[in-house]
């Protein structure tokens, strides 16, 4: 089930934030999106996740229609948004049985999700806390255990370790791509960080100011360059720059 | 340090009045002094009331004295505002006063009042002939040679008081028991609001619309979720207007009551059903809210505004108003909002009659949650349908 994404544009009133992103993702590879602030990333997931319809353009897993069947490609797919939050007087225990009760067909669907999400998570016993006593790296990791427990063909993480430190980043990247490849699942992620994307990513794509400048593998996109940093600055170069300095 | 201080203040200033929609906001006091100076001028009470007097036993000395204080002398007992028997006690003057209402509105506080000054004054004009006329000495009977017995009839539910004794027990019972239906469904309403614009804040409500979970489930598990807290707010509700009904409207006496000892069940039983429509209705009203704003600031401006609906019954009922006594827009605008029936009914609990709107209410509730929800469907399936500049994406039809 491969995912292909075909001309999007999406335009909120007057400000383009996607105009025509096309790529293609692989199964049991990890996809990532690369770009500044700005460059329409999270657009792009949005879109991809359901939660936004685009303009125009298409997005298709395999067969299924993500724009215009939306709920049959939601049983497929999971989204971690940028910055998600949780519910402050949950426990992480719950989070993941709710997710559970909405993902699972059968109990013991059920049970494998919640055992399968708690291994992710890796929080002992601060599982079963509310979550207003969680860092902001525990939420981020209890949401990501939430989204790949069910073990979605296609799983959308935006900027998966944004504010996480170098510790818990390099779990979260290992969590991640274990995930994709034991499951034969595709992952796109998004980030701004070239050093994170090469270790992580399987594929890149360079988006700037809501076009793709370029994809392919990071070899590819490496070419005789020494870093992705500077790939992206010669791509880049002729159009307004807003990048940050990258985190991590 | 001046200078920090002016910093802060700036920041903050800046960040709350550079969004267009808190205005929106400043405008709600202008709407509630509109509402309550017009519910004011409606509920008022007229400054002459024609009162009807029937004098059971024809004595032409009241009868005469009642013309001048521009009462009318009825010839029938019924259809008489009141009606006065007059009986002897050693000299004394009895006068029995029956006062006859349909309904607790401004008409009739007006003519109880009337009633009783012209009576109080009788008291006096009495004495006078007394002295006059007959040279009567007895220093008892001079200073009250009157003395009154009062039974007020609402309905043909009988009270051995004055009528002004009876409407002050009401303008009691009817500001407590709106003002506190009116803060439950404030509360309610913010409760469903929070419900969903917390999860807006936090992002969850993305992961939620990215879930295979239809929008109506969304939508309706919120409902419910609301619904159950509305129920429990309710019961809260209830207890404590048992207790203060209790400690406060048993004074009127256990006439024709049901096992609770200050109302009549059924009018109890209906009561309830329309204050769990109202702050059902109430939770729908927030819903909507939390789908119109993205964060709980501008989720206060919509939930300050919906304050006026819910006033306007409050303010009218606590004035002294009655739905029988309003007309023309103003009563369609009355009749439309929930809250009224509810409030309308907890004058029953002391005129212990039913007027019927009740019916109406149930209805006008049901029928307005259900739009107000049908509302919050387009909206949550429309969160992209909304979005949708480019009118040739075709429309999800599976939603
Ligand atoms: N709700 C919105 N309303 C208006 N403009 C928006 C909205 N969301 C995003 N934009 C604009 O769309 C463009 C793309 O934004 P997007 O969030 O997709 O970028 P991004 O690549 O995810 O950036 P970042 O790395 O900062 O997360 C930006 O110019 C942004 O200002
Ligand atoms: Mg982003």
């Amino acid at each position: 089930m491969p995912l292909y994404v075909k001309e999007l544009f999406k335009a909120y009133g007057k400000i383009i934030a996607v105009r025509g992103i096309s790529f293609n993702a692989k199964e049991g590879k990890v996809f990532g999106l690369l770009g500044p602030n700005g460059a329409g990333k999270t657009t792009t997931l949005k879109i991809i996740s359901t939660v936004l319809k685009p303009d125009s353009g298409n997005v298709f897993l395999n067969e299924v229609d993500i724009v215009n069947r939306p709920e049959t490609a939601r049983e497929y797919i999971s989204y971690v948004p940028e910055d998600v939050g949780t519910y402050r007087n949950l426990t992480g225990y719950e989070h993941l049985t709710f997710a559970a009760t909405v993902y699972a067909k059968n109990k013991e669907e059920y049970n494998e999700f919640l055992e399968e999400g708690i291994r992710i998570a890796d929080l002992g016993n601060k599982i079963y806390e509310k979550t207003k006593s969680y860092s902001k790296g525990m939420k981020r990791r209890l949401q990501i255990a939430r989204a790949l427990m069910v073990k979605p063909r296609l799983a959308i993480l935006d900027e998966p370790t944004a504010g996480i430190d170098v510790f818990h980043a390099i779990n979260i990247r290992n969590v991640i791509k274990d995930f994709a490849a034991k499951n034969s699942s595709i992952v796109i992620v998004s980030s701004h960080n070239m050093f994170e994307v090469e270790k992580l990513c399987d594929e890149i794509g360079i988006i700037n100011q809501g076009v793709l400048l370029k994809a392919g593998s990071v070899k590819e996109i490496k070419g005789d360059s020494q870093d992705l940093e500077e790939v992206f600055m010669k791509l880049a170069s002729g159009t307004q720059l807003s990048s940050e300095k990258s985190e991590v | 340090m001046k200078g920090k201080v002016r910093g802060l203040i700036k920041k903050d200033l800046l960040d709350v009045l550079r969004d267009p929609k808190v205005y929106v906001g400043f405008f709600l006091p202008l709407l509630i002094f509109a509402a309550f100076g017009f519910i004011s001028a409606v509920t008022a009470p007229p400054s002459t009331v024609p009162l009807s007097v029937y004098v059971s036993k024809n004595w032409s000395f009241l009868d005469s004295y009642l013309i001048t204080q521009g009462a009318k002398i009825s010839s029938s007992p019924f259809n008489s505002d009141a009606i006065i028997s007059i009986s002897n006690n050693s000299n004394f003057l009895i006068l029995h006063v029956t006062f006859n209402m349909k309904d607790i509105n401004q008409i009739y506080y007006a003519k109880a009042e009337a009633l009783n000054y012209v009576l109080n004054n009788f008291q006096s004009y009495y004495r006078n002939y007394l002295l006059k006329k007959a040279g009567v000495a007895d220093f008892k009977i001079i200073s009250n040679p009157v003395n009154y017995s009062f039974i007020t009839n609402i309905n043909n539910v009988t009270y051995p008081f004055n009528p002004i004794y009876i409407f002050e027990m009401t303008q009691v019972e009817e500001f407590v028991a709106p003002t506190i239906l009116f803060a439950l469904c404030i509360g309610m309403a913010e409760m469903s609001a929070t419900l969903i614009t917390v999860e807006q804040e936090e992002k969850t409500f993305e992961v939620l619309l990215s879930m295979p979970i239809k929008r109506y489930e969304i939508l309706v598990s919120k409902i419910i979720a609301s619904f159950v807290i509305s129920i429990l707010s309710s019961i809260f509700y209830l207890v404590g207007l048992v207790i203060f009904s209790n400690e406060y409207l048993s004074l009127l006496g256990d006439v024709q009551t049901g096992p609770l000892v200050f109302v009549n069940t059924t009018i109890f039983l209906i009561f309830v059903l329309l204050l769990i429509i109202s702050t059902i209705f109430s939770s729908s009203l927030g819903i909507l809210i939390g789908l119109l704003s993205k964060d709980l600031r501008i989720a206060n401006v919509y939930l300050g505004l919906i304050t006026v609906p819910i006033l306007i019954p409050t303010l009218f009922f606590i004035a002294g108003g009655s739905l029988s006594y309003v007309s023309g827009p103003f009563k369609i605008l009355l009749l439309l909002l929930p809250p009224t029936y509810a409030i309308e009914i907890t004058r029953a609990f002391i005129t212990r009659y039913l007027t019927g709107y009740w019916i109406l209410g149930i209805i006008v509730g049901l029928v307005e949650t259900l739009i107000i929800l049908y509302i919050s469907s387009l909206i949550i399936n429309g969160t992209r349908l909304r979005l949708l500049k480019n009118k040739k994406v075709k429309e999800d039809k599976t939603n």
